[in-house]
């Protein structure tokens, strides 16, 4: 939608809500609600927001090594000496590194690549962070590479791809356990995530 | 079951998904009685979602669905088939995009076509077999032919004389063989073997039991490859972006990759 042209709505706000507008997942409709409810907020408010946004243009780069997003190249968890380097989760959002660090059951490192493969949307594997995968593991150091990106089509599709890749390469490609979720109902299962859950069932 | 009715029920084929809000998908199914239809799928990106399961691209689902003004809504949705085998094979998965990506550019919304429908799953079926040679070759041929895009392979496009035997061109633009005689003006003109005419009519003709047992030369299949690409480029009007990932996941591909 364009605001340029309505003459009811000011300059500087027309500007803010087509910048909102263009955010993953906001509309037209959300994108006005914003603009208007930044105009009602305390001016000291408003700055540290916008000098927010400006600081991660400013001083968050990507890890030479993992590619998570990090104020220092290599990051912290490339660097720290208690981390396993021998093991390399595969991810596809530094997003998805916050949730694995909070179960603290994982003690090896990670590779952030950016998104999946979707073939419909034009994305490949040359779009992302894949090519750095592979440097990684010149050395022959690395013993493990967890695929961990989500149980989508799309998610699933990259770690065929990247295991394909890799498995002639490094010792042990393994993938995440997929099954029921917690407080999941067997009933509701679908039978995908059900025939799934059995191939990768395990002993107690 | 009549078409007014504000709730539906169908089986369809998951085409794609587009990513909506924080939660939600878009998805465009293809159905037996309604064609190509977009509906919203409410949470379904949720981990704990029930219905995300049911709902991901390249699945054969069952759906109970609200019509909307503009998207339908998705209440209900169980998996009738997720053809695992074609999901857990990243060669037949990539072409199985490509098949989705094509239905999805070539049709239009809530234009019934059984045919389509049928050849869609027929499709799919068959590239769970090991076996599925010339699979995307017939497909794209059987779909141009269902979808109003009928290859024209007896008589030239432009003077329409009966086509002789080795004085044979093909005009994508045009839609078909174009003779020796003929050199219409700015249109591009492609070589055609009498090989390829001949393997052309033979998947026009026949259905795929017949297609699947039949052995192409490279070059043949080679020239296939870029006769039909031309063809359903004219008729789609853009690139399809699928079509680069066969090539992706080819051996040969992966197989350089690994010379690291
Ligand atoms: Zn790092
Ligand atoms: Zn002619």
């Amino acid at each position: 939608m364009n605001y340029e042209f309505l003459p009811s709505v000011a300059a500087p706000l027309s500007r803010l809500i087509q910048e909102f507008n263009r955010l993953p997942g906001i509309g037209p409709k959300s994108a006005q609600r914003l603009a208007y409810y930044l105009i009602r907020m305390p001016e000291e408010e408003a700055k540290s927001l916008a000098e927010s946004i400006l600081a991660i243009k400013d001083r968050v780069i990507f890890c030479d090594v993992c590619q998570n997003i990090t104020e220092n190249s290599p990051c912290y968890l490339c660097s720290h000496d208690s981390r396993d380097k021998s093991r390399i989760c595969v991810v596809e959002e530094p997003l998805d590194v916050l949730s694995l660090e909070r179960t603290q059951v994982y003690k090896g490192t990670y590779h952030v690549i950016h998104g999946v493969i979707s073939p419909a949307s034009g994305i490949g594997p040359e779009d992302l962070k894949i090519r750095e995968l592979l440097n990684r593991l010149k050395d022959g150091l690395v013993e493990e590479i967890i695929l961990a990106t989500n149980p989508s089509l799309e998610g699933e599709s990259t770690a065929m791809y990247i295991h394909k890749l890799l498995s002639p390469i490094v010792n042990k490609v393994t993938r995440l356990a997929r099954g029921l979720p917690v407080g999941g109902d067997l009933e509701y299962a679908d039978e995908l995530t059900l025939s799934r859950a059995l191939d990768d069932r395990k002993e107690i | 079951m009549s078409n007014t009715e504000k709730i539906y029920k169908t089986q369809g084929i998951i085409l794609r998904h587009y990513p909506l809000g924080e939660t939600d998908y878009i998805l465009s199914l293809f159905t037996p009685n309604r064609g190509k239809v977009r509906a919203i799928v409410k949470g379904a990106r949720k981990l704990k979602s029930r219905i995300g399961g049911h709902v991901e691209p390249v699945m054969l689902t069952s759906f109970l669905l609200t019509k909307g003004h503009n998207l339908d809504l998705i209440n209900q949705a169980e998996c009738v088939d997720s053809f695992r085998i074609i999901r857990e094979d990243l060669t037949k998965l990539s072409k199985a995009l490509y098949i989705l990506d094509l239905v999805d550019a070539i049709t239009n919304e809530s234009q019934s076509n059984n045919d389509v429908y049928l050849l869609l799953l027929d499709t799919l079926k068959n590239l769970t077999n090991d076996k599925n040679d010339n699979l995307i070759p017939y497909f794209q041929i059987k779909l141009l032919g269902s979808s109003g895009f009928m290859p024209e392979l007896y008589q030239c496009v432009n003077c329409g004389k009966e086509i002789v035997m080795n004085a044979h061109r093909f005009c994508p633009d045009r839609g078909g063989v174009i003779c020796d005689s003929c050199n219409p003006f700015n249109v591009r003109i492609l070589s055609l073997s009498l090989t390829s005419l001949k393997v052309l009519r033979f998947f026009q003709r026949s259905d795929y039991s017949h297609v699947s047992i039949l052995n192409i030369d490279g070059d043949t299949n080679k020239e296939l490859q870029d006769l039909l690409y031309a063809l359903l480029f004219s008729a789609i009007g853009k690139e399809l972006k699928s079509y680069r990932f066969i090539n992706d996941v080819a051996e040969e591909t992966v197989d350089s990759l690994k010379g690291v």
